[in-house]
């Protein structure tokens, strides 16, 4: 468990896509119905007639578990009673319905609120006495738990209708912050163009920043591809970003250029932009071929030093199945010193591969 | 004054696989000055790039969090270390490096940190002026049992 005391960005919650909200265990209706003649005869539950229970299976959890709840409804009293599904999670979270705080900062709702009509009998929960109705919801998907730290969670549906107010206990969980996605974005299919790029949370002006910058990162790993493919030898441009010349060094670096232009080139890339921390970007090395950009690409030049071009350079080299870099050296003054003290370092280190493919200014 | 930092890692002697296995930095100054740490490539950050050299019966673990590309740090990407006292960084390493399978794995912190200030007003420096500072941190082990 990462205990980041300032929440910053908890990578290993942003690979992974919240599942939507589970639906309810069984068909509670159908049980329900199956005892009752008719609506008619059933009364809107009280306060103190439905008891609700709440619990998780771990009090701790990873930014990469989903924070499932499991939430029991029991007709406690002696007689048969109804809800209105909305106010409950059996058909999924369709309005504010926990209370979850962080050291009394409440998380914020970024699910769905609905405008209801007029209730009709299907829009009802019937509970027989005794009976229950169990559901889990994974409030990762609706609430923002960006933060890490330990949570109190608890029911409380707003009276509506009538209904009066449902609670339940409170329950205490550790939970790893992880940024919040909204499980509507991750199903949209996203923008797919021609060149197999395909982006994920971003506004459409992020769109076409992103496909130009696309464009002009293939443009780059085609440049460095034929810059390589000439007569190998001790060049300004090479030995600047790469150290000492040798052949076999050379022929590294061709190949990973060869990568990431056959990478550009052929595979589905996609573009995310749900990132907000400081950096430029990221990637999980084995997860090809997903890039995530951050706050500083967004300010960044679209070709040229430290650009948003360079920067896909920079994490396309990353994946283990195309060059397999590592970061050893960030900017232009430690990757030159890295290229003098240690060329096999410089070989590996991405920012070498982004300013060798940037180029500027240009060297021969 | 030479700059220098005492670096300790500490982890649980065995754990059973599936188990968080959190490991726990600790820098100490001991010198008579506060010291400025950029706190990136260190898990005074969290676990953010490559930082451990992780073994399991001899074998090298790959990594598999995330690799983040940074521009010039902030202010508050330093974390202050007075003199005499040490800071803590936690991580649970098995959510980037493959604790799975059961054996003994040996965890060294690769050992460097990227920016040491000694006057709280250089902070932050820029990428440009870094600078380095090696750390030794003694390796640690675990045992992974059988779950
Ligand atoms: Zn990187």
């Amino acid at each position: 468990m990462s205990l980041n005391p300032r929440g910053r960005l908890n990578w290993w919650m942003g690979a992974v896509a919240s599942v939507s909200l589970l639906g309810a265990c069984g068909a509670p209706d159908e049980r329900a119905g199956d005892a009752l003649e008719s609506n008619e005869t059933v009364q809107d539950a009280v306060a103190g007639d439905v008891a609700v229970k709440l619990s998780v299976e771990k009090s701790s959890l990873a930014a990469r578990d989903n924070v499932l709840v499991s939430v029991t409804m029991t007709n406690v009293s002696s007689r048969a009673v109804r809800l209105l599904k909305w106010n409950t999670p059996v058909d999924g979270l369709k309005e504010d319905l926990f209370k979850v705080t962080a050291n009394g900062i409440s998380a914020e709702y970024n699910g769905r609120h609905y405008k209801w009509a007029a209730p009709q009998a299907t829009d009802y929960l019937n509970l027989a006495p005794g009976e229950s109705v169990s559901s889990k919801v994974d409030l990762a998907s609706v609430y923002d738990l960006s933060k890490t730290g330990t949570y109190d969670i608890s029911f409380a549906s707003a009276a509506h209708d009538g209904v009066s107010e449902l609670s339940s206990n409170s329950l205490t969980v550790f939970i790893e912050g992880r940024p919040f996605v909204s499980p509507e974005a991750e199903a949209a299919p996203g923008t797919v163009n021609a060149m197999a790029l395909s982006t994920a949370n971003c506004t459409s002006s992020r769109v076409t920043s992103v496909t130009t910058a696309f464009n002009s990162a293939k443009t780059y790993a085609n440049s460095a591809v034929t810059y390589l493919g000439g007569t190998p030898s001790a060049t300004t441009r090479y030995t600047t970003w790469f150290g000492t010349y040798s052949s076999s060094g050379w022929s590294t670096i061709k190949t990973h250029f060869t990568s990431i232009k056959s990478a550009f080139d052929t595979k589905s890339v996609i573009v995310d932009c749900g990132c907000t921390d400081s950096a430029y970007a990221y990637v999980y090395k084995n997860s090809p071929y997903r890039i995530y950009v951050c706050n500083a690409f967004w300010s960044a030049p679209n070709t040229g030093t430290d650009s948003k071009a360079g920067t896909l350079i920079h994490e396309m080299s990353h994946f283990t199945v195309v060059a397999d870099t590592d970061d050893h050296a960030y900017g232009q003054t430690a990757a030159k010193n890295l290229a003098k003290s240690s060329p096999t370092n410089a070989r590996d280190n991405a920012d070498s591969h982004e300013y060798f493919a940037e180029n500027t200014p240009s060297l021969p | 004054m030479a700059t220098t930092l005492e670096c300790a890692l500490s982890a649980p002697k065995t754990v059973k696989a599936g188990e968080p296995v959190e490991v726990v930095f600790r820098l100490t100054n001991p010198t008579a000055k506060p010291l400025y740490v950029l706190d990136w490539h260190t898990p005074l950050e969290g676990l953010l790039n490559d930082i451990f050299q992780i073994t399991r019966d001899g074998t090298e673990l790959s990594y598999a969090g995330p690799m983040l590309k940074r521009g010039n740090p902030g202010a508050d990407d330093y974390v202050a270390v007075a003199p005499g006292a040490s800071v803590e960084g936690r991580v649970n390493v098995a959510l980037a490096y493959d604790f799975t399978q059961p054996g003994r794995y040996r965890i060294a912190f690769r050992g460097r940190l990227m920016d040491v200030a000694t006057q709280q007003a250089e902070v932050p420096h820029t990428l440009d002026g870094f600078r380095e500072l090696p750390v030794k941190c003694p390796e640690v082990e675990t045992s992974v049992l059988a779950p």
